[in-house]
């Protein structure tokens, strides 16, 4: 792959004595480099967005990190943001995306909607070096996805690339946006929502694909007996676009098919029970009800112990559905909490 | 006379798929919220299912006091067991649970299950229909997860297991149709009962469910041989 090209636009210079060695050593671990232009806001930033509007800067972007609040820019017209910036950079670099990071979340006050609808995601600082190899993601597949021709149904291209197993095809087409599966060709807007829709709502909610807790308690298996096995879940592993090794994702409706050719006829009635009785699971390796903590009983489900982040297998008698969560598009399964 | 076990596991798991993907079905947010999760409840892979809900509904009844609350707790259960190997149904129960109250520890005032044993699984010395509608029986470890105490169902004696009554094969869509059928004071079955993909799911189910019943059936009567040989001891009583 070529040098990634990163530009990030920030009022706070600082930051970028923080953060640009990071990325960049970051980046080089996955075997790739990257160079990373500062961009600092001030209230010359027009000028800035001016100049490009007439010459793209060299090197091309492959994808723009962008601050959400300049209050350290001095005076800017039309009280220039991030998101509004985002805009106006979409109108030149139709198909190079754009993150934000920010500290924005730290504010009580909710995030509106329309402050971040120009990014393909949203990043708070503090979670920024966890999520660089999410930023690579983006401007890597960013790339496939603009390869889309006039004529081609973006559904279409949308299963051809995420390689969506045929079984899941039509519940897929129903998850799609409406305003996506009716397009044809990739205009920058479509595009956008449509990496939007990828991160956020398929790779991220589970239904049609699983985390590693996920397919561990798929498989009757705690994290660590997971990682034993875990390659032999290839087949059924996620490498569609935006797909990540620190975010693995895995088909759920490939789990089963996986495990049917390792055993055959001979498969065990549950995917539970197939996945205990792989080579080297002992008994050490299975999971347990987080509630109950009895080893008869095979957690069946993953719950949240809400209202902390955190996720945990359990026998779905102990779970409830989530309190603020009572419908989602088809093919995502509402999200559990303890509380039974 | 009765559907391959692939044939109706895939139809199970296009039942669930349809009921986690309804937004009517919502509503009865038990059933729903596991149905959602479909995908690891029954798969292509599967030679079995064992899928148990609860939910209420508004089940007004000619007993109950006008302007009195009539929400009420049912519990719905389905379980197939086959052989993989030969794609042959062993056993199927389609269980129906109706309590008096929107609780399922209060008296429980119905209690059916639909059951199919294929003939091989059968206790020789007990004759009984191979398609049969018990009414009560114990409550199974599922029913008791769910909330239901054995002390509310003694009104029922469900130590007597006869008579069994000969009836219709059953299937998830089919089982839940006949609730809105049978409930229809409940506004959100009405919803779910008249939604085109609804049913279209029933219709599929009927015929691989019915269908091969009914089949079996037109053709015992039309054939000669059968002439003298009652259909519900030859055929169902086998």
């Amino acid at each position: 792959m070529k040098t990634l090209s990163i530009y990030w636009i920030d009022d706070e210079s600082d930051r970028f004595t923080s953060f640009v060695p990071l990325i960049q050593g970051t980046i080089e671990d996955y075997g790739h480099s990257a160079t990373i232009t500062p961009v600092l806001v001030t209230d010359k930033f027009e000028d800035v967005l001016k100049d490009w509007e007439k010459s793209p800067p060299e090197p091309f972007p492959d994808i723009f990190i962008v601050d959400q609040v300049f209050s350290k820019a001095g005076t800017l017209p039309f009280q220039l943001n991030g998101n509004t910036s985002a805009h106006l950079l979409r109108r030149t670099f139709p198909m190079v995306p754009i993150v934000c990071c920010t500290a924005m979340y730290d504010n009580a006050r909710p995030v509106e909607g329309d402050e971040i609808h120009e990014y393909a995601e949203v990043y708070h600082y503090n979670q920024l070096g966890s999520r660089i190899e999410n930023i690579f993601s983006i401007a890597r597949d960013y790339q496939i996805l603009s390869t889309l021709k006039r004529e081609e149904s973006l559904l279409e291209k949308f299963m051809e690339l995420a390689h969506v197993p045929q079984e899941e095809r039509g519940s897929i087409s129903n998850a799609f946006p409406l305003e996506l599966r009716q397009s044809q060709g990739l205009s920058p807007t479509r595009l956008n929502e449509l990496a939007q829709w990828m991160i956020g709502s398929l790779i991220r909610r589970p239904g049609f694909l699983y985390d590693e807790i996920r397919v561990a308690t798929a498989l009757g298996l705690s994290l660590g007996g997971f990682q034993k096995i875990k390659k032999l879940l290839e087949p059924a592993r996620y490498r569609g676009p935006f797909w990540t090794e620190s975010e693995p994702r895995w088909w759920q409706v490939e789990l089963s098919h996986t495990l049917f050719k390792i055993f055959g006829n001979g498969m065990p009635d549950s995917t539970q029970l197939a996945g205990r009785a792989l080579d080297g699971i002992s008994g050490a390796d299975y999971s347990n009800c987080y509630v109950s903590g009895d080893d008869r009983i095979i957690p069946d489900v993953v719950a949240q112990l809400y209202p902390n982040e955190e996720w945990v297998a359990v026998s779905s008698a102990h779970t409830k559905p989530h309190p603020q969560i009572r419908y989602l598009p088809p093919g995502f399964e509402i999200p559990l909490v303890i509380g039974k | 006379m009765h559907p391959s076990l692939r044939e109706l596991l895939n139809l199970e798991q296009t039942t669930l798929q349809t009921i986690g993907n309804m937004g009517h079905f919502s509503e009865f947010q038990d059933i729903y919220v596991k149905a959602g999760r479909h995908r690891s409840i029954i798969n292509a892979n599967s030679s079995s299912l064992d899928f148990h809900t609860s939910f209420a509904m508004n089940i007004r009844l000619r007993a109950d006091k006008r302007n009195s609350q009539a929400n009420r707790s049912l519990a719905v259960g389905a379980f197939i067991e086959g052989d993989r190997v030969q794609d042959k149904i062993l056993r199927t129960s389609y269980s129906f649970v109706l309590s008096r109250y929107d609780r399922t520890d209060g008296p429980i005032i119905r209690k059916f299950h639909f059951d199919y044993e294929a003939a091989e699984t059968r206790n020789v010395s007990e004759p009984k229909p191979s398609i049969h509608t018990q009414i009560c029986g114990k409550l199974s470890g599922h029913q008791k997860a769910l909330g239901y105490k054995e002390e509310r169902l003694s009104g029922l004696y469900p130590g007597f297991e006869k008579p069994r009554l000969p009836s219709l094969p059953m299937s998830l869509a089919l089982l839940l149709d006949w609730i809105f059928l049978e409930f229809q004071s409940d506004p959100n079955a009405r919803k779910i009962h008249s939604d085109p993909t609804w049913k279209n799911l029933v219709s599929q189910a009927e015929h691989v469910v019915l269908k091969p019943y009914f089949l079996a059936g037109a053709e015992y009567f039309n054939s000669t041989a059968n002439v003298g040989k009652p259909f519900i001891k030859s055929k169902l009583y086998e």
